[in-house]
């Protein structure tokens, strides 16, 4: 089974390597963090701390767009172009299929930020001499973090997809549902949770409204990004972003192979 | 052992019958030819033998392997040719056949794959998104033949093939057969199939009408002869009452005279006998005629099927 799931992966991510669209949409990300960095809106910064909270911004909104078109299609792509039947006519099980997939879209995410990352502390020690270590080393483990659970959620989303139309339309509604709307529509829910608590005479504290609101991978991003510059105060909010983190990730995944094990693929 | 076994084998897709109640049987070191227009069940019933299509009724074994508990069982001794399949266009061809040798666990040489199946040495470190129908073609048809399959199951394997490549094909088919292995393949040309198969099945609409040798077809065809008379006057005289003729049709011309093949020549005496023949023309059935006929109905909505069920040696209808 290991060694199955490797082979695809190997092969999946040889495929994948090869495709200009997804190093297109990685050199986007690095080009919004250089105007960023370059643009006046951060002529006060002063610090190369002050320079990575400046870049979580953007990168809250545009790592996973980079992620979600590096999953999107790694299962319903095949699906509509037949070329699943090559995969599955081998003796292959489908769990080794999508697992395979997992790992090489998450491979492929680590490669792209890997080097925006690197780009990214380049530009830090250029224009600040020195980067805390410590700060550096948080921001990339949880942005990685981020990135590989968008990236897990659009495969999985793609494994319950049999058509690219499908599969996009469910990464788009993922994308601005999970991420863009809910900045947006957050207190509602947070409205409507403390009703229903107040219906039992329980009370939502501010401190619990922010559990609610990591719920959102997005939010769960931010919320976790405290770990990186201020460990210290981060409190049980940060963990619970990271475990909303990895929830997504796992949760996702499983309901796209339970859903995928008996798909009719043809 | 059987190399296909298929019992009551059905798919329905919501009131759509794509494949309706298949008996089908497929001797181990045959060559078996699956007849039948588009749309008659023929790539639905192959998806279904690999697993990936559960059927909605009915049972069946490949290799004596069950076809849905026993899927990657199934696939480890088959080298499939997909119908609607196309390739990774980023990859080559020699990234395809090591990804599938790898998957297999064998110890072929992709280039010695590739030679067979005829695909140029040059073309094989390019990637496939390059490639034409008939080099994707030769592709699938080399990952086919990794692991030396005790089965090939081929979809419309000439598609996208010239004259030529065809008749390679055909060769490649017959040394594997030669070997033992035992090829299913579909098609929609009898032509195509009378060449190579030992046995043929024709479906129709989801079912199964005949299954017979070529020798078989070509006998029922003896009773399918029409000669054409064009004459004078039209004779009178009661051809219908001569051994072997089943209809008589009078045309602008003359008459044109449905008989057995052994029958054509007294025909043609009598009606020259009673009148002056100007013109004879004999149309003796052709295999893709019989197919024709065999498969005309197809658009029909399947019938029900009988209780009984076994649709596998019914009398032709059409």
């Amino acid at each position: 089974m290991t060694g199955d799931v490797l082979r695809i992966a190997r092969n999946d991510f040889l495929n994948v390597r090869r495709s200009r669209l997804l190093w297109g949409v990685v050199g986007a990300y690095g080009l919004f963090v250089a105007l960023l960095v370059g643009s006046s809106a951060t002529s006060d910064i002063t610090s190369a701390t002050q320079l990575l909270v400046g870049v979580t911004g953007v990168t809250a909104v545009v790592l996973p767009v980079v992620a979600i078109v590096a999953g999107y299609l790694a299962v319903a792509g095949e699906r509509e172009s037949g070329t699943i039947t090559v995969r599955l006519g081998l003796p292959d099980s489908r769990l080794a299929v999508l697992a395979g997939k997992l790992l090489s879209r998450s491979a492929t995410v680590l490669l792209g930020f890997g080097m925006a990352f690197g780009v990214a502390l380049v530009l830090a020690v250029g224009m600040f001499g020195a980067v805390d270590p410590g700060v550096y080393a948080r921001f990339v483990a949880v942005s990685t973090l981020f990135a590989l659970t968008n990236a897990a959620v659009a495969v999985g989303l793609s494994a319950l997809a049999a058509t690219r139309a499908r599969a996009m339309t469910l990464a788009g509604g993922f994308y601005v549902g999970g991420n863009v709307l809910w900045l947006v529509a957050e207190r509602y829910v947070v409205d409507a949770v403390r009703s229903l608590l107040g219906a039992f005479g329980v009370d939502l504290s501010d401190s619990g409204a922010a559990f609610v609101t990591a719920i959102s991978p997005m939010e769960g991003y931010l919320s976790a990004v405290k770990l990186v510059f201020a460990p210290a105060t981060a409190g049980a909010v940060a963990w619970f972003g990271i475990g909303s983190l990895v929830a997504w990730g796992v949760v996702v995944p499983t309901v796209g192979y339970w859903r995928f094990r008996t798909a009719e693929l043809a | 052992m059987t190399a296909i076994q298929t019992r009551d084998l059905t798919k329905r897709y919501g009131d759509v019958v794509a494949l309706d109640g298949l008996d089908l049987t497929v001797r181990e070191g045959e060559v078996f030819g699956f007849l039948g227009p588009n749309g008659a069940g023929k790539s639905t019933t192959i998806n279904i033998l690999l697993g990936l299509s559960t059927p909605t009724d009915g049972s069946g074994q490949v290799l004596g392997h069950d076809i849905e508990s026993e899927s990657r069982a199934v696939r480890e001794r088959i080298g499939l040719l997909p119908d609607r399949y196309e390739p990774y266009e980023r990859l080559t061809a020699r990234e395809h056949l090591e990804y599938a040798i790898a998957a297999k666990d064998t110890a072929d040489d992709a280039d010695a794959l590739l030679d067979r199946t005829g695909l140029a040495p040059e073309a094989r470190d390019r990637v496939a998104g390059d490639y034409s129908k008939g080099m994707r073609q030769r592709l699938a048809l080399a990952m086919a033949l990794v692991g030396e399959p005790d089965l090939l199951v081929l979809d419309e394997p000439s598609s996208g093939l010239d004259p030529a490549g065809i008749a390679e094909m055909r060769e490649l088919l017959r040394e594997e057969a030669a070997d033992g292995t035992t090829v299913f393949f579909s098609s929609h040309h009898l032509s195509e199939v009378e060449a190579v198969c030992d046995r043929v099945g024709i479906l129709r609409a989801g079912r199964l009408t005949t299954v017979d040798t070529i020798e078989g077809l070509r006998e029922r065809l003896q009773s399918e002869s029409t000669v054409t008379l064009a004459v004078d006057s039209l004779p009178d005289i009661d051809l219908t009452e001569s051994p072997g003729v089943s209809s008589v049709t009078p045309t602008d011309s003359g008459l044109r005279v449905a008989c057995t093949a052994s029958a054509k020549a007294t025909v043609v005496r009598r009606v020259a006998e009673a009148t002056t023949v100007r013109d004879v023309a004999i149309d003796d059935a052709s295999l893709d005629d019989l197919f024709a006929a065999l498969t005309a109905e197809a658009d029909e909505p399947a019938p029900r099927r009988s209780k009984e069920g076994d649709s596998q040696r019914r009398e032709v209808d059409a």
